[in-house]
Order: C-alpha cells, then structure tokens, then sequence
C-alpha cells in the first residue's frame, strides 16, 4: 500500500520533470504558493495571480498533443562502464516522419522497477537496530535509482530532416554495479512559451555492464617472487628455473647429473643437458569474501568489491597471472593463455557479485575449504575479507603455511579495531591491511611502501 | 547522410531571469503595500548587481549563516504578526515576506555563485547531507522565489489596483518571453501569449462576477474594525466604508461551562451614546475605579440581586490590560485578580495590571444593569437622519406616544420582514447617508447597520437608546468544552429603556451566525488546538502561581524558538570550538599522545647532540645514522644502530607499534650503546 503510494509520488515527481522546463517547475510551485492564499478570495488578490499562472500552464499544455515524431533510435553503448563515473555515448536517432525535427532534445530511460522489488530492497537497506525501522518516500527513492542504476541526461538533437539520421551524445552515471537495463529512448520538444515539454518514446533495449570502482595498486607481489615455491624439478643456475622443456645444449660444469640427456650424449659424444625454460609466470589468486556478518555495512561491502577489482584490473600485478578468482559462491579459474579474455570474466563476477547468505555461519569456511583445495601451486594470495574473526584467521594461516606469499585486506566499517583483535592469531601480522569505506585508494596505493617495510623489519628481527 | 560524430551536450538551461525584471516586481510589490521606502532601495539593490565588477567569495558556511538569520527573521516576523492579529497575521507575514528573502537573493547576486543551495534554506537537508543521506542538495537560483514572493505580496497589498492584474500579465509576459522557446517563431509565442492574457483576463472577470454575486456571504472590513481593542470612548463603525476586509478568527475569550447550562447570549463591553456621521462616541462618560474586595478578586459592580445566574469567562490580557465582556445585567464578579478595574457609566469595565489570563465569575440578573440612567443624550436624533426616521417609522405605523415595548416589536418585525444580512458593502455614493441607503434601497447590512438604525428610530420613537458593542456567543467547542468567543463574533445592537431598565435589543438577522461560520479560515481547526494547548499551559501558570504574574504571552510564545536557538548556538558553538580546540591546552591534555614519543632513541639522539652530533631538523634518523657511520663518527658501541632505527620507526610509525620483546630489544640495544659510549667518553671527536 505504502509502496504503491510512494510509486505514485515518484511517478508524479518523474512526469513533472519530465513534462515541465525548468521555468515550468518554477511556475508550478508559484502555483501552489499562490493557491493557498488564493482559497481565500476576500482576504487577498492572489485568485488573480493563481488563475493568471494557471491559464500560462495550460496554454502551454495546448500544444503538446502537435508533437507526434515518428523515430528510430539506436544505441552505441561501450562495453564497460563504471560505478559514479560519468558515460559519454552515441545514440543514433532517424527521423522516419515527413517534418523536420527541430528544437528536440533525447533522454535515455532505464528499466522501471516495480514498487515491490523497489520497496524490498530498501528495507534491505535499513541500518538495523534502529528504532525506526520504515521506509520513508527519501528512502524508497534511494533504493528505486539504485536498482535502477543509472542517471540519464538530456542532449538537444540537431535539426533533423526527414529520412536522415543523427548521432546524439548522451551522458548517464551509472549508481551500481551490475548490469543496467536501458529500455527506452525519449524525444521531447517544448512549446513556444518554454513551459510544458511534449513527449515520445521508443522502446530501444540495451543492457550495460557497470564494472566496480577500481583504484591503483602499487603491490607489485614481490614477495611472491621471493618465496616462489620450487615446483618439482631440479633447477640449474644456468639454465632456467622452470619444469618445461626448452632444448637441448652443452653440459656446462655445475649443471646437475640428472639433467643430462643421456642419449643425445651417446649419439654425440659429447655432454649435453637439458634446458628448461622459465616456468610459467607467478599463478595468483584472489579471494573475496562475501559473506557479511549482520550488521555488516553495505558501503563497506561494496568497498570490498572495489579492493577486489582493483586487483584484477591492475596491469602491474597482473604481470604475474591471475587465474583464480574466488568470489563467493563464484569461482573463476582461467585456462592457460586466456588472460585477456579472463579479466574480463573477472570482472564481470565481481561486477554481480551481491552479499552471501551467511545465516548459519556455513558459507565462508566452506569459500575457504576451497580456497584451500586448490591453494597448492600459487605464488601469491589476495584475500578481501569482510572480518578476521576465527574462521578467516583460519584461512590466513592455512595460506600462510603453505609458503604462499598472502596479502590479506579486511574492508569494514570498524577494520582498524577488528583486524587489531584478530591480528595475533596471524602468523604475519603484517601482511594484514585494514580498509574502511572510503579509504581503499589509500591503502592500495601504499601497499608496495607497506612491503619494503616489512621486508626490512624482517631483515632487522 | 550519416553523421555519426557525436554532439556533446550543453548544461540544461536555468530559468533566465531579464534585467530590471526584480526590480520591477520589488516596485510592484511596495506600490501595493505602500512600501515604496523599502522597494526602492531594494530594487536598486537587486538591479545594480550587474554593474558592480566585483564579486564576493562566499562558501556555503556563509550561506548557512544567512539562510539561518533570513529563518529566525521569518520565525520573529511570523510570531509577532499571529501575537498582534491572529490567523490573519498571515497576511502581514506575506507584506513582509519580498525583505525575508531578499538577504539570500543579494547573497548569491553579489557572489561568485548563480544558485544557493538548499542546505541554505532548510535544516532538514543539512541535517540529511550531515547524515549522508544525500550527497549533492539541490540548488534554487533565488530571483525566482523574489519574483514570486514580490507577485503574490502585491496581491495582498492595501491598494486594490485594477491595473495589478495588468502589472502580473506583464511581469509574468515578460519572463515567458525571455525564455521562450527558439524552435517556434517569435508570432507564435506572441500568440501564445496574447491566448494566456485573453484566457486569464477572461477566468478573472469570471471569478469577480462569481464573488460579487456571493455578496451577502462575503465578509468586508467591518469585522477587521470591530475586532480588535475596542476603544470605550469612540466606535468606527464601517457604515459606508468599502474597499479590503479581514477577518480574524483569533480566540478572544471562552465561556466555561458545560452544555446545558445557558450561558449569556451577548457579552457587553461598551456602549455610546452620540452619533457622529458613522461613528459612535460615549460622550463624557468617564471611568471611576471600583474597591476590590475579598483580598482583591472580588469586585462588586452594583447591589446583590436574586435570582442570579453564574457564569465563568476566560480572557487573555494583552499587555496586562484589557476590557472585560459581561453580560448584560452583571452585578458582581469574582476570582479577577487585577490590581484595578474601572467602570464607566456607560457599563464598560476595564482591567489594569492583570495577569496574562483571567478566568472570573460572573453573577448576573435580568433585571441589573451597570449602565446609568437614560439623560437627555439617549435621545439625541442627527438632524440629517432625523427625516429619515420619521419617514421609517411612518412606514412601519409608529406614531409618536407608542408604548416603548410597542416600539421594540415593529423594530423587530420591520427588520425580520425583508431585510438581509451581507457584509459586502459595495461602493456608496457619497451624497447618500450609508443609514438611507440601508433602509430604503439596500435593505441589506452587517449588525452595525441595523443597530445604528435601530437605535436611532428608537430615539426617533422618543424611546431612550444607545449603541451596544460586545461578542455574541453561538460557538461551542465540544474539544474544550467551552464556548468560543472570536473576533468575527463582535456584535453591535440597541439598548432600550423599557420597563425602567435597559434591555437588549437585537434586529440583526440571526442568519448573521451562519454567515460568520461560513467565513472560518480553512486552518482554523489546526489554530484553534495550537490555541487550546496554549489557554490550557497559560492556565496551568495561573493555576501554579495564583498570586498573579506579569509575564508577557509573547514571551511564551517565543520560548520554543529561544530554546531552539539557544540549542543551535550551543552546538554550533561546540563544534567551533572543537574545531578551534586542535592546538589548544585543553585539548592537549585530553589527547593522548602521538605514539613513540617516549621512545629509546631519544635518549640516544640527547648523548650524540651532547657529543656535538646534532641531527639537522631536516634529516631523518636512519640518513642521519648511515652517513655517521660511513664517516665513521659514531661513538663506539653504535654497531647496532641500524637496528635500533627500524625499532624506533616501527614504534613511532606502525600502526601496532611494537611488542613487549621488541621493545626490550630497542631498550637493551640503547642502553648498551650508551653504557659503551659513556665508559669512552672521548672518542671519536666530532668533525
């Protein structure tokens, strides 16, 4: 009931901004102040005024129903976008009528949401614990932008002759990640008094991927490279360090006996040793977890999301490989020699990754069973934990006790207190970094200062 | 053609507001209220912003501050206007509103900014931004709200110009005309324009004729110049008068009593006895103080009567001071602490030095009366009416000698026979008495018509008669279980010496009751629980201090806003000083201080700094140490130095410091260098 009363409002607010330049508005609210005294015929003149403003508004509504432009509309939409940064994009507008369109201007239109799912996911939003536990008409508008996830803006069309066809720049600001569903493009014109625009749509569909904000990193996994695990074969000084084979070439003194190739000395007659080349480069991993403990901030969630992607877009850590990406119930793993499409698929995950349900504790030491299957073979390991409470101190130890260099990120509202109380179950303390909503950038861009320092504090103990 | 090349789009367009239009409409608005004094330099004000170069830099603090000093001034002009005149002190608050906003507009015109942001006008989306509940306030470009308020003020202004409709036409025009559309030609907004005009002028002519046709329901000025303090001496009637009206529905007293009780019809505050043209004057009655007694709440207006009936009435006191209502035939009244009541021959009693609520008895008799005995005035005919009252009573059949109670029941009849109750007064030609008009031609009019008239065919009649003015009492209020006395209740009737005594003589219509409730503002229900809740506290203080106070009622009506102000200075406050407070000594001592300040390696740096090895202020510890060692100055015992270096800067920098074993390692690291150094004192000699 109360959600069908807010999506009557929100309709009207929409309509009114929608149908009403910038001076209509003003009028209108000239209107209502007006009409108030005007109640009163006896007592002020204000009647006058009001039926003056009145007839200015419907006049100019007059001249709405002479609109009636018949159109196609295409968009040009890139394949990313994201979170609070603006889009600059094409929409290809022909003029299928017999006039030429003049003075219009386009505005894209995201999906509608029902009052239900709108009302559903602002109760979600609630701070708990709080008293006043309803969701009021501001509350309920918040939650119908972010589930529809973009902010459009209006572009004038140049004038338009008919048969032809026009790229228009748009602009939109994506409010979430995901993907966003762009259902409708709109022409409107305004009437000669500059009051009352008429309107028409076009049903256009478009779906956008909003990838998570992502931030530098400037941790470059040196340690990683440090404490590469050796990884079955016997390496020689010379030759490289990997388990693949290269090529065969002369036995030079301190290479190992057992890479001698022992047939190929036979046939001629002389050493020679097998050569294998660099292995391939560092396979990483990164973890993030989704499963928010009650109470547990949505910006702080969303920051986690961000820390997760900054890792996976960042190229310098990339040097390495990512190919393991734990998100929650999602797993990515990419197969050799599909990096560039990889990230992609990464980002893609964390883009709709939403909170965990983690009613009866079991989701994340199920997330680090996994985690810990297939640890075995990785050079480094990101994890982005929403707490360091006894589970994930778990996971920290189990990933630090495989000799897998860990950098682990716990995004929270109160971080710095919960990673200082979980911080002596740690066995390396510090590679543990607190981050609070808003902060991410920060931390990511000290990583690496963080990392000297803690390789000379190791070098002093 | 496929162009494909994307247009970027310009900034949607603000409402253009054309030069000299704010000043105009400012004009506009003090013509209508003969405030040219303040529009003028307002206008210039508003218009010579374009000619000053300059700007001034103002944030959105500076903003706060003036929207929070326009808020109170608005909240201060608003009490004041509702204290002195009741609901219709909307009105007054709507005359002033144009300087209310007027600060905010001269802010942003000669600032750096085209808009100011809400957070400036309204607390709620501060207290939202502060909370995060938006990110970005909207943003009002304020000439609008000046123009609108300069346009509907006017409509509220004293002159009631024909030419305000053609002014707004033209304001409005104008702006509609500088944003007028570019995609249509100039003939085509011309023509939209001249429809709107055509259209407005045409609904306005309407609506006129509509509420002309309404007259016998439409209040007019009467109620505004009876409402208010009536002055004993001198009575304006609005006879003849046209032109603006207000009404007030503002709580003037209230009977206490239960239903089913009677309770007076008419409360009496005064009487006259001369007319001149339209208005009543008492003559020479003058007011005589009255002896209090039963320690000063009882005050006996005349000799104890029986039967007597009993009723309670309670009337605030405006500035401590004011004229008691009783019924007609009041005798005695009790529980008044007042310090003084007069009473004049005329029977109007006045209050002095009272508190800011009274609640009194009154005892009172058919057969009393407070006024004195008829005299030669009561009889007093102008020569200008006296032809017409002869020619009345003529037409009615009185003839000179009728018995006077014969008199009072053709008054009656005449006045029940044809005649109406209306309050619009319409234009009087100035040669024709507002009295003949009434009597011959009209036949319709407000109770000042009809109890002028009737007192004057009365003296005609050669029965002894004067001007009455008082309330009626015909609104009971089941919410407080009282009777309500407004100011749109005030009455006038005639007072006839009948039988040897003075009795009420009422010819108004009784349609005149429904006519008034008719006239009820559409907030009156909303006003008249504000007022309950306030009688109630204002009796609550009576009750609690019976002794009397002289507190003033508009103090109390401005301690919720002194409370919210002295709660916004306070916080405001607060945080400044907070703000302030960073490198102050109480904030000092409450700090904790920064981590590692009591580090070991002070100590060290004291023994080198006496040994003549002062680390320059620029030069961190580790630099400073590593070029002393590769100078090879270190005092010995300093192997350990780069050691001690990383300790210190892990306990002053980490954020978890350092540990219990850390630390001790840092202390014994220190101590022992300078127990080496200390047993040597002399090597090596610094450079």
């Amino acid at each position: 009931m109360i959600a069908r009363v807010f999506h009557r409002a929100l309709k009207l607010d929409r309509w009114t901004r929608a149908r009403f330049t910038p001076l209509g508005r003003t009028l209108m609210a000239a209107l209502v102040a007006v009409g108030l005294f005007a109640l009163n015929p006896r007592a002020t003149l204000a009647w006058q005024l009001a039926i003056l403003l009145l007839a200015v508004l419907v006049a100019s509504m007059l001249w709405a129903p002479l609109f009636r432009p018949r159109f196609r509309a295409v968009r040009r939409l890139p394949r990313y976008a994201t979170v609070g940064t603006p889009l600059r994009y094409a929409v290809e507008i022909e003029n299928r009528g017999r006039r030429t369109l003049t003075g219009v201007e386009a505005e894209d239109e995201a999906h509608r949401v029902p009052p239900a799912q709108a009302m559903a996911h602002a109760r979600a939003a609630l701070t708990p614990g709080t008293w006043w536990r309803r969701v009021g008409y501001v509350a309920y508008v918040r939650a119908v932008r972010e589930l529809e996830g973009v902010r459009t803006g209006a572009a004038p069309v140049p004038p338009l002759p008919p048969g032809d066809r026009v790229a228009v720049s748009l602009e939109l600001t994506p409010a979430r990640r995901g993907y966003v569903q762009l259902e409708r493009i709109r022409l409107t014109r305004s009437d000669p008094l500059g009051v009352f625009r008429a309107l028409s749509r076009t049903a256009v569909a478009d779906r956008l991927l909003v990838l998570p904000r992502r931030h530098a990193v400037t941790w470059s996994g040196a340690g990683a490279t440090m404490r590469r695990p050796r990884r079955g074969s016997s390496r020689s000084q010379a030759t490289g360090a990997g388990a693949d084979f290269a090529r065969l070439r002369e036995y030079r003194p301190r290479d190992p006996l057992r890479h001698i190739h022992w047939r190929a000395w036979a046939r001629l007659g002389e050493p020679v040793v097998k050569e294998f080349h660099e292995e391939s480069p560092s396979r990483n991993a990164l973890v993030l977890d989704t499963y928010a403990r009650p109470g547990h901030g949505r910006a702080a969630f969303e920051e986690a999301v961000c820390v997760a992607a900054s890792f996976v877009a960042d190229a310098g850590w990339r040097s390495g490989r990512l190919d393991l990406l734990f998100a929650g119930e999602t797993t990515v793993h990419l197969a050799q020699g599909s990096e560039g499409e990889g990230v992609g698929r990464m980002l893609e995950a964390l883009a709709c990754v939403a909170p965990g349900a983690d009613d009866a504790g079991a989701g994340f030491p199920a997330l680090a069973r996994a985690v810990e299957q297939r640890l075995q073979g990785f050079g480094a390991c990101v994890l982005v934990l929403l707490d360091l409470d006894a589970s994930r101190q778990a996971l920290v130890r189990a990933v630090q006790s495989v000799q897998v260099s860990t950098l682990v990120l716990v995004v929270a509202d109160d971080a710095t207190e919960r990673v200082r109380a979980g911080l002596a179950a740690v066995p390396d303390p510090s590679r543990v970094h607190a981050v609070v909503p808003g902060d991410a950038a920060r931390v990511l861009g000290g990583l690496s200062a963080g990392a000297r320092a803690a390789a000379r504090e190791r070098a002093v103990a | 053609m496929d162009e494909t090349r994307p247009r970027t789009a310009p900034t949607p367009a603000a409402v253009h507001v054309p030069a000299l239009m704010l000043g105009a409409a400012a004009l506009l608005w003090g013509w209508h209220h003969s405030l040219l004094a303040y529009a003028v330099p307002a206008a210039l004000a508003v218009e010579c912003a374009r000619l000053v170069p300059f700007r001034w830099d103002f944030d959105d603090t500076d903003f706060h501050r003036l929207g929070d000093v326009s808020g109170v001034g608005l909240v201060l002009l608003a009490v004041v206007q509702f204290s002195d005149h009741g609901l219709t002190g909307i009105y007054g608050v709507l005359r002033w509103f144009p300087l209310v906003v007027l600060g905010l507009v001269l802010a942003q015109l000669y600032s750096t900014r085209s808009t100011v942001k809400l957070s400036a006008m309204f607390l709620s989306v501060r207290y939202a931004l502060k909370r995060g509940r938006i990110t970005e306030p909207g943003e009002l470009d304020m000439r609008l709200p000046l123009l609108v308020a300069c346009m509907l003020s006017a409509s509220a202004g004293l002159d009631r110009s024909p030419w305000l409709l053609p002014a707004q036409v033209a304001l409005l025009g104008w702006l509609l005309w500088a944003n007028r559309s570019r995609r249509h030609t100039a003939p085509a907004a011309v023509l939209a324009l001249a429809l709107v005009a055509a259209v407005a002028g045409a609904a306005a002519v309407t609506a006129n004729a509509t509420r002309e046709a309404l007259g016998p329901v439409i209040m007019d000025l009467v109620r505004e110049r009876i409402e208010h303090w009536r002055d004993p001496f001198r009575s304006h009637t609005a006879m003849g008068d046209i032109g603006r009206k207000k009404v007030s529905d503002r709580i003037v007293a209230r009977i206490e009593s239960p239903p089913g009780i009677p309770v007076p019809g008419l409360l009496h505050e005064a009487s006259y006895t001369h007319l001149s043209n339209t208005v009543w004057l008492a003559g020479g009655a003058q007011f005589e103080p009255l002896a209090p007694l039963a320690e000063g709440t009882r005050w006996d207006l005349g000799p104890d009567r029986r039967p007597f009936l009993t009723v309670t009435i309670a009337k605030s006191l405006i500035r401590n001071k004011g004229m008691l209502p009783v019924p007609q035939g009041a005798f005695r009244i009790d529980d008044l602490p007042v310090e003084d009541v007069h009473m004049s021959a005329l029977g109007a009693l006045k209050v002095l030095n009272g508190p800011a609520l009274v609640r009194y008895r009154v005892r009172y008799a058919a057969d009393a009366s407070l006024q004195a005995l008829p005299g030669d005035n009561d009889l007093v005919v102008p020569p200008r009416l006296a032809p017409l009252m002869n020619r009345t009573l003529a037409g009615m059949g009185v003839a000179p000698g009728t018995p006077p109670e014969a008199v009072a029941s053709a008054l009656l009849r005449h006045f029940a026979d044809g005649f109406t109750y209306s309050l619009d007064l319409g234009d009087t030609p100035a040669q024709v008495h507002p009295l003949q008009r009434f009597l011959e031609r009209e036949r319709s009019g407000h109770c000042e018509f009809y109890a002028t008239a009737t007192v004057m065919l009365l003296r005609a009649a050669g029965v002894p008669a004067r001007y009455a003015t008082g309330y009626a009492v015909q609104e009971y209020s089941p919410l407080e279980q009282a009777w309500l006395v407004r100011r749109r209740h005030s009455h006038s009737w005639a007072s006839a010496w009948i039988g040897g005594r003075w009795v009420d003589l009422d010819t108004t219509p009784s349609t005149w009751a429904a006519a008034e409730a008719e006239d009820a503002s559409w907030w009156q229900p909303a006003y008249d629980l504000v007022s309950f809740l306030l009688h109630r506290f204002s009796r609550w203080r009576l009750e609690r201090a019976s002794g009397g106070s002289d507190d003033n009622v508009l103090l109390w009506l401005l301690l919720p806003l002194s409370l919210f102000l002295a709660w916004r200075v306070y916080r405001s406050r607060r945080v400044a000083r907070e703000a302030r407070g960073a490198p102050g000594r109480a904030t000092a001592a409450r700090a904790p201080a920064p981590a590692g300040t009591d580090s070991e390696f002070y100590r060290l740096e004291a023994m080198l700094a006496r040994r003549g090895l002062v680390r320059p202020r620029e030069c961190p510890p580790r630099a400073w140490l590593a070029r002393l060692a590769g100078d090879g100055r270190l005092p010995p015992g300093g192997e350990r130095w780069d050691e001690i270096v990383s300790l210190h800067y892990r306990l002053r920098f980490h954020p978890h410091g350092l540990d219990e074993a850390q630390r001790a390692r840092l202390r014994s690291a220190v101590d022992q260098w300078l127990a080496v150094a200390l047993a040597r004192p002399g090597a090596p000699a610094p450079r």
